[in-house]
């Protein structure tokens, strides 16, 4: 019986996942990333620091389902900007803040206080957003924001979030991830050493990685360190790299758990799924039971939550769909694992090579129609919504207004993100 | 007293969401003019009693205000400034205070636990911290934050006398606790020769007696593969007979099909352990038996097939 099971899910896994895909209400998901783009309830307060990132996960997640073309790009793309903390004098860090929650006019704008700085993590996530939404980042002062991350570099080579926060390797990851998108691949721009040795002094007794040297290991810190490695061209010095594929292949109940002993969660068939993938196993995991899993965490009026019956939020549908794509699911857009965003607009970015159409894959007939769709949305027919413009008008303020002849100076002005120019 | 007037001398500072409004969040009146205030309290750089109230105030609503808990760390310092030793101690305690409150509150945030960290710098009093990581871990025996917290006490202030006692009690409490396992290998990491035969022998004790209670926990089976793969299995043969024993289950139906009602009984755990431990004899017939293992979990472990494939085609890969 079980051999059976597991000789048909080895030949026929492809027919298998078409049947499956089509139980995803992927449509219902759109909508969901477009309704949260919009307004959260008051409940959601706790992420008043942090909007970059919701709204990261709800362009990524649409940009995941083929569907960025329901977005305004140029009104998140402004709103983006406008969080851009631009330096006070030269050589000053620069980078994004989580939101507008500080005050002062709607635009990139310099600190209003030494408390009003950029964070490291709503940097990363401020320059994904920009490439996704098709934005040459050309308004991103890149000495600032690089000067940002290697101020925030300590003594034992991690990263805080932002001068005088914690830090961990989650900011490791945000800071390898900047140099890249900011064309430093080299990370020149940080101690490319002491942090590949903060990351390996994490390695645990049990192969996997904590979130610093001796704390437990842990799914998410384990994709932060590997994605940092593979960024910063370090991942060959990690030592125990197959103990790592054989702590990330145990997690997988059926979803995946963070750690041992756990109750499985679906934002781990990224985090572990992403893992995998750079640690060369991408093709081990169980393809079948991760959708499954994340069919049954699916919300009915959309979303996916972490478990079943749990309520759906951003983070988690985002990344749902992200451990579906890894595992090869139909409809949903490739991933660039090293960054968290789909490899069309990694592409398109200049963050990854374009794929050669003409070299044949070994492995399969598909290398035409895979490269074809990592430089193109899909637009599934089904699914058809449009983000609602909203009712006021808005009015600059007058004495930014004072400084531009025309409203398409001052939006312009706004686009790009530069400080107000001198009267 | 309202707002309004504690602040009187105060214009609130708005927020400008600009023409379009991306996530944008409903917030409620009071939420508005707390940050509304808080906005020009940091803008002036208003290190006061009352700005720090206001702090508190912004923390209640948005416990992940960053901003708020960095303006707490730096209101602090600069009230007392020139006050007393003991004033200002008094001061950091009373925040180590509400940092307790909010540590219950908000259990997995990141900000609250680096502040706490700051203020048990301040006051210099790190024996307390155990107490309290002990208090949050019996309503979650797996809190990261608390786990990192207790182990930055540990090692900053050589807290390590009772802990091994501690980490033998939770484990007591739980056995599949992955937390207590880690801990208990950062203890001796930092207070014992980890690979001294003394020790090795004493863990594999330790870690066998759990296993021999609840065969199928990866916690217990992780720490003995710990303990014992950086020294090398051959040099403690006990580990190998312990698994041959209990993946016998495994073993004994080799000749014919496994019943699917018996595949929860077979210890994965033992057989995994045993490829490792064969592979790594480096001998054509260790090598050989390993590959027919690797076959058998390929059976057994269906949802891990692919990497029981590759592990027999790989007999290096722990090497
Ligand atoms: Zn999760």
């Amino acid at each position: 019986m079980l051999k059976t099971a597991a000789t048909l899910y080895r030949y026929h896994h492809r027919i298998l996942l078409a049947v499956m895909a089509a139980g995803l209400n992927l449509s219902s998901h759109a909508n969901y990333f477009l309704k949260c783009l919009q307004t959260l309830p008051h409940q959601y307060t706790s992420l008043d620091t942090n909007r970059l990132t919701v709204a990261y996960f709800c362009v990524a997640g649409l940009d995941v389902l083929g569907r960025l073309d329901a977005l305004d790009a140029p009104r998140i793309i402004r709103w983006v900007y406008a969080q851009q903390v631009l330096p006070t004098a030269a050589g000053a860090p620069g980078g994004f803040r989580g939101g507008p929650f500080l005050g002062g006019e709607f635009c990139g704008r310099p600190a209003n206080s030494s408390f009003d700085s950029g964070h490291i993590a709503m940097t990363y996530t401020a320059l994904a957003l920009l490439a996704m939404l098709g934005d040459d980042l050309s308004a991103v002062d890149r000495t600032a924001a690089l000067a940002l991350v290697s101020s925030l570099q300590d003594s034992s080579g991690a990263f805080s979030s932002t001068a005088g926060g914690e830090s961990d390797m989650r900011f490791v990851f945000c800071a390898a991830a900047i140099c890249t998108m900011l064309g430093d691949p080299g990370c020149s721009s940080i101690d490319v050493d002491a942090a590949t040795s903060y990351i390996l002094a994490s390695q645990n007794y049990d192969g996997g990685i904590g979130l610093g040297p001796g704390m437990e290991s842990h799914g998410g810190s384990i994709y932060t360190a590997v994605a940092a490695l593979t960024l910063l061209g370090t991942l060959p010095r990690l030592p125990r790299a197959n103990e790592l594929v054989h702590w990330c292949i145990h997690r997988q109940l059926g979803g995946y758990q963070g750690r041992p002993n756990k109750d499985e969660d679906t934002c781990y068939s990224f985090w572990l799924g992403a893992s995998l993938e750079l640690l060369g196993a991408g093709g081990m995991s169980d393809r079948v039971a991760i959708g499954d899993f994340a069919s049954r965490c699916e919300f009915k009026h959309g979303g996916i939550g972490k478990c079943a019956g749990n309520h759906p939020d951003v983070l988690h549908s985002y990344y749902a769909l992200c451990g579906l794509s890894l595992a090869g699911w139909e409809g949903l857009s490739r991933l660039d694992a090293r960054l968290g965003i789909t490899r069309r607009a990694s592409i398109s970015a200049g963050w990854l090579p374009m794929p050669n159409a003409d070299s044949a894959c070994a492995e399969c007939d598909e290398a035409q129609s895979h490269a074809m769709e990592d430089l193109s949305l899909r637009h599934a027919s089904d699914v058809k919504v449009a983000l609602e413009q909203p009712t006021a008008g808005y009015a600059p303020p007058s004495f930014i207004e004072s400084s531009f002849r025309t409203k398409v100076e001052y939006e312009r002005w706004v686009a790009s993100g530069r400080a107000l120019p001198s009267q | 007293m309202k707002l309004a007037d504690v602040f009187s001398d105060l214009e609130p500072l708005e927020q400008n969401e600009g023409p379009q409004p991306v996530v944008q969040i409903a917030a409620t009146p009071q939420f508005v003019e707390v940050m509304g205030y808080f906005r020009r309290v940091l803008v002036n750089q208003e290190f006061s009693q009352r700005a720090l109230q206001l702090s508190a105030q912004a923390i209640a609503l948005n416990a992940a205000n960053y901003t708020a808990w960095q303006f707490r760390r730096r209101c602090l310092t600069e009230l007392h400034a020139a006050s007393s030793e003991e004033q200002r101690l008094a001061a950091w305690r009373d925040e180590l205070e509400f940092c307790d409150e909010q540590c219950r509150n908000n259990m997995k945030n990141y900000q609250v636990w680096f502040h706490r960290r700051a203020c048990v710098e301040q006051v210099g009093e790190p024996q307390k911290e155990l107490q309290f990581i002990e208090e949050i871990l019996a309503e979650d025996a797996k809190n990261y934050h608390a786990w990192g917290h207790r182990q930055w006490a540990l090692r900053t202030y050589s807290l390590w006398a009772d802990e091994l006692s501690f980490v033998e009690r939770l484990i007591k409490e739980d056995l599949r606790n992955n937390s207590a396992w880690n801990q208990r290998y950062y203890v001796l990491q930092h207070t014992t020769d980890i690979k001294s035969p003394e020790v090795v022998k004493a863990e594999i004790a330790f870690a066998s007696k759990w296993i021999e209670i609840e065969p199928n926990n990866d916690s217990s089976w992780a720490y003995l593969k710990g303990i014992v793969r950086p020294v090398g299995y051959s040099a403690y043969p006990e580990v190998q007979q312990m698994c041959e024993r209990l993946a016998a289950g495994a073993l004994d139906e080799a000749a014919g099909p496994t019943q699917e009602g018996d595949a929860s009984k077979i210890c994965l755990n033992a057989l995994s352990l045993l490829v490792d431990i064969l592979q790594a004899q480096n001998t054509p017939k260790g090598t050989a038996r390993a590959e027919a293992l690797c076959k058998q979990l390929q059976r057994l472990d269906p949802i891990r097939i692919n990497y029981w494939i590759w592990r027999a085609q790989q007999p290096r890969a722990m090497g």
